[in-house]
């Protein structure tokens, strides 16, 4: 369709077009849908830039992480000089805690508003992948919708990777609207996961696009690790915890639809939800659709799906594209702005199940930076998910490193979600259900509940020395813990490890 | 009032002679507005009586929001309380919840309804409400404040009616009463405007719960708001001039945006100075209460319309409400705080919000309700709901208190309401931060520079440099300094010279 209609170019030229400073966002949510050619690139002439003695960096927007596939070969390539509004990759992350990169952590849904509204600025370039363009300007996306069709909308000038790797059928899950500025009029007409409201395709003027550039690359997206031992035991609890809401009538009969956080342990929680026979087939209202939930849907278990990203390893992915008449019905691929929408999560009750780093004492969770200085992603869509959902469930092991570090702390260094917000902590070792009670009761369950055996001695001790008050804090030792570690490397350095490892 | 006479009319103390102790006891009110008046005090009495007595009384106590006169104060004063949610503001309440004696549950207000619903804070066994009007039919309409009145009425096991006949009988035109039914099969909150009604102008009861109407004639005991002064003068200036260079900038349509303003004095002033300016359009709010200052606002035609859950009015000015009915009632809804504090709806509509913070911390986390992190002062109320999902959200204090001994801009707040991710504008007296689109360190600046007293910039300045480096710079051993100097000596910075800051 696009070919005569617009100037098919490499990514070179591409990149020539753009220069130190400019603001370029990019295709691409949970590594999927990335724009791939070009920002490699940018990261070739980045290099080239600064061997002649150039600067070059550039501000950097996407739908959220795009891992190895552009973070790292421009951070790399010392390329990046901002970056919004959530990233992943080793080499970005220790720029942005040596303070090179400036890092904006965004909740996801506010990004395409931002953008929209003016507060970032002009945006110069979008690059964006997609399936196919049409001469009147309609972009088909691929694996992800995330901000793009905000991009395409706002950028100045527009490069359409075109990737034949993908199936032409994807289009048949997306749901494409930009939502209208405020004081906009209409509720989100969405009743169900599966409600659609928009077009198969994004919308561009096509006087913007600068040029077509073809690539045939799947998403490099890596595969989970198989459960261990604690996610097993988390998931045990989650799902017991679910179950005896469901019999309680907190929950109706019908379920509730899902949220789950990325990652190894969300992915065993939704795995062992599906796999529990009491638990009834239910629905996802979540942003992004990883590889267990592939198996779900085929056994019948997961009956829909809205997210924003297929996030999906080749094999998995391939499995999805070959079956799409059953596939395409019962999955909605939306903007990230509709998909972390907080009316809809209020609306439809979604329960919310989040990874965090750390939980403290009285429920105000860490998800974002260790010590409350380092970034290690960022908040994504935690805040708005657990901020809106009906039922708000934060997942973590008790320990890490061998007993080295207790995820449960006296007061968090840093706070994504907070004790309003959070309603259920939990750890291998069990549950706290924080719904209607007070600081020091919810204390008590947290400890006797999630903390670590071996450290509910210092935490209750922590209490007992505390300042009396609403919330009974001491501001002298409130860090102790994260000081013994960066200290000691031990928050207790007087623990025998040993015997921790024993009483696992 | 023909009406009421199928219902068992009693004394205050007969109808307190219901309640025992242990029992959850729900009341009407959201602010001193609407709240039940009569039964509390009888149930303080009865308290005492049975505590003089040596037997133990005390309730666990729900509320729409605040109602520091008319409940928290009558039953703290008796030691009537063991549990209180989901907001407060008794002097007497606020040090029995600090020294433990009460469990205080702050919670986000729209939550209230739902939490109840689902059973959180355990049986209801007693709904206190006070109405214009009782039906016989089990029609409840409320007086002025709707809060959570109409869940409580339909979950409690029993129900207390206070008849209040100082109220106007057309109360009732302003009021839209809906209760969202249990998720997911619910529709989107079909408000297209501040003034959109979908509901009823009562409250439903099953007339047979009702155990007991009493009748009074008191009016709601507002306080007067203090005058502005001079720190409150010059925010209320930085806050104009930023939303005019908003609208200028064409980031606010020119028909301006719905404001939701916080309590109390400050808010007050702001909401003043933004009709004081011939270059603001007319306005209109979606807040959660209507004040003193909004009355002469609607008046002049400077605002056009508020929705709000509750009038928050002296009685001089609640009477010129009602002698205008004509006027006012077409212009003001009154809704359940599920609704007047709606995320889906504040996201929707793209509300302005503006709230006061306790203190601000350099990366811009507010704390809202815990001074040293462990005394509760109020509580969280609306001000997360609005600002998490608020277009633009602004917090305001003023630089310093106390003549310079306590400076509200910190290092790391010891409690976190609302987080950087959330909070978007920074105002004091020195001046106004906007941090939208920045990195930790450049809002650590633009706080630093722009919103501190010059007095404490320096140290705040020391204190980055000091810090462990990381996208978010802290010293976990320094990071509470000031609080602890001011525990311990009065004063945050011993050694200022505070005859020097008065000045500036």
């Amino acid at each position: 369709m696009y070919a005569g209609t617009f100037p098919i170019i490499t990514a070179e030229e591409a990149a020539a077009h753009i220069n130190n400073g400019a603001m370029v966002a990019l295709s691409g949510f949970a590594s999927a849908g990335t724009a791939k050619a070009v920002p490699r690139a940018i990261a070739r002439r980045a290099r080239d830039f600064h061997q002649a003695g150039k600067p070059f960096k550039i501000r950097l927007l996407t739908g959220s992480s795009s891992g190895n596939n552009i973070d790292e070969e421009l951070a790399q390539a010392e390329a990046l000089s901002w970056r919004a509004p959530f990233q992943s990759a080793p080499t970005l992350r220790a720029q942005i805690n040596s303070q090179q990169v400036q890092y904006l952590d965004m909740h996801l849904s506010h990004a395409p508003q931002t953008l929209l509204a003016g507060f970032f600025g002009k945006l110069d370039f979008a690059i964006v992948e997609a399936t196919e363009v049409t001469r009147d300007g309609r972009v088909y996306l691929t694996t992800s919708i995330g901000s793009s069709p905000t991009y395409l909308r706002y950028a100045d000038r527009i490069f359409i990777e075109i990737n034949n790797y993908h199936s032409r059928r994807l289009p048949e899950m997306a749901d494409i609207t930009i939502l209208a500025p405020p004081p906009r009029l209409n509720p989100i007409p969405i009743h169900d996961p599966l409600t659609k409201i928009g077009f198969p395709y994004a919308r561009v003027d096509p006087r913007k696009i600068v040029g077509i550039i073809e690539t045939n690359e799947p998403d490099e997206i890596k595969r989970f690790t198989p459960a261990d031992w604690r996610s097993k035991r988390i998931a045990d609890h989650v799902v017991r915890f679910l179950f005896g809401e469901m019999i309680t009538g907190h929950i109706p009969r019908e379920f509730l639809p899902l949220q789950a956080g990325v990652g190894n342990l969300s992915n065993s929680v939704v795995a062992a939800l599906g796999s529990n026979p009491y638990i009834p087939p239910f629905r996802m209202f979540t942003v992004v659709y990883q590889d267990s939930m592939v198996d779900l849907m085929e056994q019948g278990k997961l009956l829909a799906a809205s997210v924003t990203s297929l996030s999906l390893t080749p094999e998995v992915l391939r499995r999805v594209c070959s079956n799409m008449d059953f596939f395409g019905p019962r999955t909605v691929l939306r903007p990230q702005e509709v998909s972390n929408d907080a009316g809809i999560a209020r609306r439809l009750g979604v329960i919310a199940i989040n990874p965090a780093i750390e939980v403290d004492i009285y429920g105000n969770v860490n998800s974002s930076h260790v010590f409350g200085t380092d970034i290690v992603n960022g908040i994504g869509g935690s805040g708005e998910f657990t901020r809106n959902s009906y039922l708000s469930i934060i997942m973590c092991p008790s320990t890490l490193l061998g007993g080295r570090i207790s995820s449960i702390v006296p007061m968090s260094p840093h706070i994504d979600s907070n004790e309003h917000s959070v309603q259920v902590v939990v750890t291998e070792q069990g549950l706290a259900d924080l719904r209607g009670i007070g600081p020091m009761q919810r204390a008590k369950r947290i400890i006797d509940n999630c903390a670590h055996p071996a450290y509910r001695d210092y935490l209750n001790n922590y209490i007992k020395e505390s300042r009396m008050g609403h919330i009974r804090h001491n501001l002298r030792k409130a860090y102790e813990l994260h000081r013994n570690f960066i200290e000691h490397g031990a928050m207790l350095p007087g623990l025998n490890l040993k015997e921790i490892g024993e009483r696992l | 009032m023909s009406t009421v006479h199928t219902y068992p009319h009693v004394s205050p103390e007969e109808a307190a002679s219901h309640i025992f102790h242990g029992a959850t006891v729900a009341f009407s009110g959201f602010t001193n507005a609407g709240a039940a008046k009569v039964v509390p005090r009888a149930i303080a009495e009865r308290a005492k009586a049975l505590h003089d007595r040596e037997e133990p009384f005390k309730i666990r106590v729900l509320t729409g929001a605040s109602s520091g006169t008319s409940i928290d104060e009558p039953l703290a004063q008796q030691n009537a309380m063991s549990y209180r949610a989901p907001y407060q503001s008794g002097p007497k309440l606020r040090s029995q919840i600090n020294n433990q004696e009460v469990e205080y549950v702050d919670m986000h207000l729209s939550h209230l309804p739902q939490t109840v619903l689902a059973g959180f804070h355990g049986n209801i066994d007693f709904a206190v409400i006070e109405a214009s009007e009782l039906k016989s039919d089990g029609r409840v309409y409320l007086t002025s404040s709707i809060g959570a009145s109409p869940a409580y009425l339909k979950y409690a096991d029993k129900v207390i009616i206070e008849v209040n006949h100082y109220h106007s009988q057309r109360l009732r035109e302003m009021t839209d009463i809906f209760m969202l039914p249990p998720p997911p099969h619910r529709f989107p909150v079909p408000f297209h405007d501040p003034l959109t009604k979908l509901g009823y102008p009562y409250a439903v009861v099953d007339p047979r719960k009702v155990i007991a109407v009493i009748e009074n004639d008191e009016s709601d005991k507002i306080p007067q708001f203090a005058d502005g002064d001079e720190r409150g003068d010059k925010i209320a200036e930085h806050v104009v001039r930023f939303l005019l260079d908003e609208m200028l900038a064409g980031r606010i349509p020119k028909e301006f945006l719905p404001l939701q303003s916080g309590v109390g004095n400050v808010g007050n002033g702001v909401m003043a100075a933004l009709a004081r300016n011939p270059y603001i359009p007319p306005f209109s709010m979606y807040s959660e209460v209507f004040q003193d200052s909004l009355v002469d606002l609607m008046e002049s035609g400077r605002l056009t319309a508020a929705s709000t859950t509750s009038l928050t009015l002296t009685p001089e000015v609640l009477k010129r409400i009602y002698d205008n009915m004509d006027f006012f009632a077409p212009r003001i809804v009154l809704r359940p705080q599920e609704l007047s504090n709606h995320p889906g709806v504040i996201r929707r509509l793209g509300v302005i919000s503006i709230n006061t913070a306790l203190e601000v911390d350099i990366y811009g986390n507010v704390n809202s309700s815990h001074v040293f992190g462990t005394d509760i002062m109020n509580g969280i109320g609306g001000s997360g709901e609005f600002t998490r999902n608020a277009y633009i959200s602004i917090f305001m204090c003023p630089s310093i208190a106390k003549g310079g001994k306590i400076s509200s801009i910190v290092p790391m707040c010891p409690h976190i309401d609302n987080n950087e991710h959330s909070v978007q504008i920074i105002v004091t007296d020195q001046g106004l931060a906007d941090l939208r689109g920045l990195g930790p360190m450049q809002r650590a600046e633009k706080i630093i520079e722009n919103c501190a007293h010059p007095a404490y910039r320096e140290y705040l300045w020391k204190y980055i440099e000091t810090a462990r480096t990381g996208h978010i710079p802290h010293d976990l051993e320094k990071c509470f300094e000031l609080h602890l100097n001011l525990m311990e000596t009065g004063s945050m910075l011993p050694d200022l010279d505070l005859n020097e800051i008065a000045g500036v």
